[in-house]
This record gives C-alpha cells, structure tokens and sequence, in this order.
C-alpha cells in the first residue's frame, strides 16, 4: 500500500492492542454479557415476549447503559492512552497526515464498540426474540441497527471530546446521563441534539416502537448522524493539527 | 514534660520522624485525634474547602440543585398559603417523597465526589504516610466514610429544613403550626441518615477499587444504574414465570431500598411500583445490611491495599 493511508492498518493494530488488554475491557465484556443472560432468564421462566423484552432490556439496559459505557471509554480511550503515557508525542512526530491518525483511531475505537454492542444485542436477540417470529427478527434488526448508528456517533464524538478536554470521561457520561436522559424528557426539542434519539430513529426504521421512544424520523436521525460524524471528525483532526502537550493532572 | 512521655527514636509512634537531631517535646494527641482531622479535612474536601473554586463547583452545584425545589416552595409559601386558602389544589413538596422525586441529584453528588475523597491518596502513593502515623488502616477508611456521609447528610436535610419552614410559614398560628409540622417532619432525620450512610459507603467502597477518579466514577454509575434495572427486570419476569422469591430482588436495588426504607420512618404504605408481598420493614433491614456489607467490603480493601 502507498500514499497517506499507509500508516492506517499500523494505528489501528496499535489501538486495538492498547485497548484489548485492559482491565476495564473485560469488566465491558462483562457489561456486554449482561443482555444475554437477562434473556436466558427471560427463557428459562418461558417468556416469549418481544415488545416486553424490547422495552425492558433492549431499551434500558442494552442502550441507555451498555452502548453509553463501551462507547465512552472506547471513544476517550482511543487517545486517552497515548495522551497519558506521553506515546502520543512519537505518534505526531511521524510523517502522517493527522486526518489518517484520527481516521484509523476512530476506526479501531468503533470497531471495538460495535463488536461488542452488536454482538450483545445479537446474542440476547437470537436467544430470546428471534424464537417468536418475524417481529422479533425485525426488533432484533432495529436495536443492531440502534448500535451501528449510536457506536459511530458515541464513539467520534467522545473521541473528538477527549482532545478538548482532561475530563471527557466524566463529561461524556454525563451528556449521555443528564442531557440524554433526565433533560430530554423534560424539553422535547433536545431530540434533535441527541445521540440516543439518532440510534431510536435508525431503529424505528425496522421496528415499530412505541411512539414516545423515537422521536425523529429514520431520514432525519440517518442524516443528522452524518453531520454529526463529519464535524466530529473535521474537528478532531483539526484539533490534532494544533495539538499542544500538556501535563498529566489525572 | 517527664522524660517517661517523650517519644524518640527508640518508641514506635516516633521511629520514622525522629532522627535523633531534634525531639519534639510537645503534647501528642494521639490515634482519635489523627482519625477526627481526617474526618474534618475529608468533609472540607467533600465540599471543596481549602480547594481551588474548581473544586466546589459539583459539590455546590449538585447539592443545590437538590435543596432549590424546597427552597422554591419556601420563597413561594405566602402565594401557596392564600392559594390554598382559596380552596385550590396546590402540589407540594412533602417530606416523605423529596428524596424519591430528587434522588438522582443525590447520585451524582456521590458519583462527583466519592472519587475525590479516595482515589488521589491511591494515585500519588500518599497511603503510607497516613499509615505510619498515629492513624490505622481501619481508623482511615471509617473516618472517610464517616465524612462523606456527614456530607450527604447535610445534602439530605438542608431541604428538609427548608419545607419544614416553608410549611410553618403557610400557615396562620406558627407556634401551633411548628406543633403540627414537628411529628411530621422529625421521622427525616433517622432516614436521612440511613439515606447517607448507605449511598456513602457503597460509593466509597466501590471508588476505593480504582486509582483513577474517572474511572472509579463510570464504575459507580454503571453499578447505580444496573443495580436499579436488573433486579427490577428479572422480578418482573419471574414474578410472571412464578417464583414467588423474586420479591427478594428488590432488596438489592441501592436507591429503591432507600425510598421503600425512607416510607417506613414516615410510616407510609409502599406505593404499587414495589413487591406487595414485602413490608417497608424489610427494606430498612436490605438498607442497614447494604452499610454493614459495604463498609466491610471499604475495610477489607484497605487491609490489603499496598500502602
């Protein structure tokens, strides 16, 4: 491979690495394992209940707590790292373009969170849902596609956020906690600055859910996100250009 | 001073200190005096006293957020009291459902700064300078956890106060009014503290596991939040499959306990949300085991801990 990718496939095999072995990724996997054993518990009571398992697992626990938590420490982790040991100063003295740096690392960072997320969901899904026809084919479909759209989102927004700010950990769970979930239901317009309302509206183009969940339409959500994804990713980028080393206060 | 009291080289408390060059000759306080300027110092820290301005943003903000509701109702009491007068059917803020309505401004208080109180004497390595003073192990986790409940307990009932003389206020007599308002109100306290020492010692055990105040805050609220939706799912389910234990699951959850307990000092029956099958009774029980379990698991910690 030439030109200015050819450094892609070697940050991202650094990132994966760095991620891969810590402590906080297993206790992720832990947190993924979660959705599918609630679903052996729903099986093992007989329950076959695709709209109660929807809005009592998919909804609470594998969305508003899984998908936040992986793509939160996966997203900020990405740099986080490197920042913190100081690697990062070797990474920006090489001759790559800062845009492929923030490509490959954001690729590694969402690779990461769908794995788990989507397999999460799928796994809960086949154990559960799948076994009551085609509406729990379709519900399983909506929360995937929920994850696809929410890790892309999360994961480059919280990216982009741990450049800007030490604290993007405790910032990054606190949109997804008080903006996401206690100011939204309070003001209904936030729909439109909310990740969680993109993945719902992704969703609801393959379920219906009921109809306080999704508040934008499949077409809006879908768009948003890109723009989203786009600035995201322009700004990380041209943070990293005029990226300045600081000291480590935790 | 005698000669017998002075502590040199050769006693134990003085060994690191003590050189030889130069004695300290004064009054040593001692092993209840090191525990309690730990407590007042942590408790300072909680609120961000002694800290840069930085520092009392969460703890100020997070605390007054969770009093403004009352504090409101109090600024309002005339307009509420002649509104009321008026045969109007006003909604108050009472003293047995604060908590329940507000409690996760309460969450956050803990999730802001029960890593502040713990996680840097890990991450500067500062632990065995506390240790191989006057103070022990045990003497430092309790006196931690004393502090960050003395917090919550101000956070707690600060709102309290606050209604307790919006209510006097609302009404015509206030001698008899603080007469009728008393016996409502008083069943707080004891809640209250219930309420602070549990929330402060699952969160200091929990923040205690991990040098990083980041992330031993995510950890707190992803156990915050599973351990509200995970026992209250499989209830659900198995309630419908019946097993008729599932009830018990309900005991596990950290705030839903706290609410069910708060009901029984207020001598409320429990709303529809909760199991039937279980009195609030039990839940004040859940809640004093959960300080018991947590605070043994904050002291086993610092047993072990590499100081």
């Amino acid at each position: 491979m030439t030109g200015p990718l050819v450094a892609f496939p070697e940050i991202v095999r650094l990132t994966l690495r760095q991620q891969l072995g810590r402590r906080r990724t297993l206790l992720l996997v832990l947190l993924a394992a979660l959705p599918p054993l609630l679903a052996l518990v729903y099986r093992a009571f007989g329950e076959v209940d695709v709209s109660g398992f929807t809005d009592s697992v998919f909804e609470p626990v594998s969305l508003t707590i899984v998908l936040p938590l992986a793509t939160v420490l996966f997203g900020t982790g990405a740099f986080g790292a490197e920042n913190d040991e100081g690697t990062i100063l070797y990474l920006l003295a090489k001759p790559i373009s800062r845009w492929v740096i923030v490509a490959a690392k954001a690729f590694a960072a969402v690779a990461l969170s769908l794995v788990l997320t989507v397999a999460s969901v799928l796994v809960a899904g086949a154990i559960e849902v799948v076994p009551a026809g085609s509406d729990g084919v379709s519900a399983t479909e909506a929360y995937v596609g929920a994850m696809v759209v929410g890790s892309l989102c999360y994961v480059t927004l919280f990216l982009t956020l741990s450049l800007f700010t030490r604290r993007a950990l405790v910032l990054g769970i606190g949109y997804s906690l008080v903006w996401e979930g206690a100011l939204s239901s309070l003001l209904p317009g936030i729909a439109n600055l909310s990740v969680r309302q993109y993945a719902l509206g992704a969703a609801d183009s393959f379920y219906q859910l009921h109809t306080e969940a999704a508040r934008l339409s499949p077409t809006t959500a879908l768009t948003l996100s890109a723009i989203l994804i786009v600035v995201a990713l322009a700004l990380a980028t041209w943070r990293l250009m005029r990226f300045e080393l600081s000291g480590s206060t935790d | 001073m005698s000669a017998g009291n002075r502590l040199t080289a050769s006693s134990p408390a003085g060994s690191i200190y003590d050189l030889g060059y130069r004695h300290y000759e004064g009054k040593r306080h001692g092993r209840w005096y090191a525990a309690w300027s730990l407590y007042v110092e942590s408790l300072r820290g909680v609120w961000g006293f002694g800290r840069p301005m930085s520092a009392k943003a969460a703890p100020f903000i997070l605390a007054g957020l969770y009093s403004f509701f009352a504090f409101l109702q109090l600024a309002f009491s005339s307009t509420l009291a002649s509104e009321i007068s008026s045969g109007q059917q006003v909604q108050l803020f009472a003293y047995d459902s604060y908590f329940t309505t507000f409690s996760l401004l309460l969450v956050l208080f803990c999730v802001a700064q029960a890593p502040e109180v713990v996680c840097r004497d890990q991450r500067y390595q500062v632990l065995s300078l506390y240790f191989t003073r006057a103070i022990g192990r045990a003497d430092y986790a309790l006196a931690r956890v004393a502090s960050l409940s003395t917090a919550l307990f101000l956070a707690l009932i600060v709102p309290m106060i606050a209604l307790f003389v919006g209510d006097v206020l609302m009404k015509p007599d206030t001698i008899s009014a603080i007469g009728d308002e008393l016996p409502k109100a008083l069943p707080a306290i004891p809640a209250d503290l219930l309420i602070a020492a549990s929330m402060a010692s699952i969160s200091l055990a929990l923040s205690s596991y991990s040098p990083r105040r980041a992330y031993s805050a995510i950890g707190l609220i992803a156990y915050f939040l599973l351990m509200e939706a995970v026992p209250a799912i499989i209830y659900a389910v198995a309630n419908h499959g019946g097993w008729s234990s599932a009830d018990k699951l309900v005991l596990l959850t950290p705030i839903t306990s706290l609410t069910g307990a708060t009901d029984w000092f207020f001598g409320k029956a429990l709303t529809s949300d909760y199991p039937a099958t279980l009195g609030p009774a039990a839940y004040v029980l859940a809640c004093l085991v959960s300080v018991g379990v947590f605070s043994a698991i904050l002291l086993f910690r610092y047993r072990r801990i590499a100081a």
